[in-house]
């Protein structure tokens, strides 16, 4: 069942597809007027807003990480648009009740749109077309190019789960201090090995950033312009290998470091956090929130029949 | 395990180094060159990475990271493999090891990466044959920045590469050239 399109709507429905696109764009328009400088993009540290006050900074670390972990998990199990719409929006409000940033936010919304965009714009014109399924004609595409119906849904699906996931990520990760994070990963099954070599990457991602960054100024000081020739190449190829041995003999250094300093195998544990009756409480009452979304549609499946047919 | 978690944060801000191509630049992925310097550790290293990534800046996503470590972490170690089998000491060859070894491991994570949404259904296919072709030019960058670097380091510090150090090397061959000299003033 194929419906011709004018200009007008043609337009609104590109608009539509492009919409992911936006997010970096506002984004940029927000947060990044200033050009980059360096070689290496700016990361910011995780335990930035960490010192907050809100219902997630005080929530319990380890049923925080665990009630949004299958929060996560609940919402990509989600198979209608007003499904994830609920999802989105209880992902949105969690950013909002956490207190953190919304510039982190958008970073991360920012950072998947070029696969969202990728997704949104090819599926609905690709694949294979049911005899009964419904399709639209766009005004400035040959007609042999509709944009069907059903692909538009798996599309639209696939980014609202990713845009809600990505929002859970700052009230999971961000309101607490990483040591405090990964004590709770560790509490809810993952391995000790697994948290203590996260918790020391990232301290070193740090000290390398500013090692590159070093590095990417003396080349820059000799009149190093980085192109796409030859030359180029093999400057930054000798910049990372540079930056390979330097962090290889580094290793050493602070694996001799940790011996001097009693390490045996495991990081001793700082501090421990008991779990009161208002921590359950917030689990039991998040849970029900996140489950909502999908018992809403597994019931009201009728609502959304429409995109079924 | 310390060690592994200090290397992969050199790799984390290697892949964060954008590589100019023509009027754009592209972003290394790195499974082969890591692959090559770690060895059998680099499915740990390129996981632990992954889920940093994902913390930090939600590339990947906290559901797929399984599916993103084997993406990532399956090429490395057969270029790992790969690697250890073809290098012979050589540096010719040694280069173009690391080379094959540094593009097929972006190759083969594209290849994994269109798999993956094949089985997603047929809706699936073009995305999947796009991902594949959008990987074309890292798989070139790849390959040229890989042999760059493992040439780098077969000159500067080539027990990264698994090869004896260079204080070895010299020392053996100083020692095969007086044996060959005592050999002949003997006959």
């Amino acid at each position: 069942m194929n419906t011709a399109l004018s200009w007008p709507e043609s337009l609104l429905v590109l608009a539509v597809l492009l919409a992911p696109l936006l997010l970096p764009l506002l984004y940029f328009i927000l947060y990044r007027r200033g050009r980059r400088e360096g070689l290496v993009a700016p990361i910011v540290s995780l335990a930035e807003m960490a010192g907050g006050d809100s219902f997630f900074h005080r929530w319990h670390t380890g049923l925080k990480v665990g009630c949004l972990l299958i929060t996560c998990f609940l919402f990509v199990t989600l198979r209608t648009i007003p499904g994830c719409l609920a999802g989105l929006a209880i992902a949105a409000l969690a950013v909002t009740v956490s207190g953190l940033s919304w510039r982190r936010s958008l970073a991360r919304l920012a950072a998947m749109s070029g696969f969202l965009t990728l997704l949104i714009v090819m599926l609905p014109f690709s694949g294979v077309m049911q005899a009964d399924e419904k399709s639209f004609s766009l005004a400035f595409l040959p007609a042999a190019l509709p944009l069907r119906l059903s692909g538009l849904h798996t599309a639209s699906l696939i980014v609202f789960k990713a845009m809600a996931i990505a929002l859970l990520m700052e009230p999971m990760l961000a309101t607490a201090s990483l040591a405090a994070t990964l004590r709770g990963f560790r509490q809810i099954g993952v391995p000790v090995a697994l948290t203590q070599m996260i918790l020391l990457c990232h301290r070193y991602i740090f000290v390398f950033q500013q090692e590159a960054a070093r590095m990417w100024r003396g080349m820059r000081v000799r009149g190093f312009t980085a192109r796409g020739d030859w030359a180029s190449l093999t400057a930054i190829g000798n910049f990372l290998g540079m930056l390979f041995v330097s962090s290889f003999e580094r290793t050493q250094r602070v694996y001799e470091a940790m011996l001097c300093r009693g390490f045996t195998g495991e990081m001793p544990e700082i501090g421990s956090e008991p779990i009161k009756r208002h921590d359950i409480g917030k689990a039991v009452f998040w849970l029900i929130l996140a489950v909502a979304p999908l018992v809403a549609e597994r019931f009201l499946h009728d609502f959304t029949q429409f995109f079924h047919k | 395990m310390p060690k592994i978690a200090v290397v992969t944060s050199a790799f984390f801000i290697a892949s964060l180094i954008s590589v100019p191509m023509g009027p754009t630049s592209v972003h290394l992925l790195l499974p082969g060159i890591v692959g090559v310097l770690l060895g059998p550790a680099a499915f740990l290293s390129i996981a632990v990475g992954l889920i940093l990534q994902c913390f930090l800046f939600q590339f990947g996503g906290i559901t797929a990271l399984g599916a993103n470590a084997l993406m990532m972490g399956v090429p490395a170690l057969i270029c790992a493999a790969l690697f250890r089998v073809l290098q012979n000491g050589d540096r010719r060859r040694v280069v173009w090891s690391g080379a094959l070894a540094g593009g097929l491991g972006t190759a083969l994570a594209a290849i994994f990466l269109a798999l993956f949404l094949a089985t997603a259904g047929d809706n699936f296919f073009a995305v999947a044959k796009l991902a594949l072709a959008a990987h074309v030019p890292v798989v070139i960058i790849e390959t040229l920045v890989s042999a760059m670097v493992v040439s780098f380091l077969f000159r500067v510090k080539p027990e990264l590469l698994s090869l004896p150090r260079r204080e070895d090397a010299v020392a053996v061959k100083e020692k095969l050239e007086a044996e060959a000299k005592e050999s002949e003033s003997s006959s």
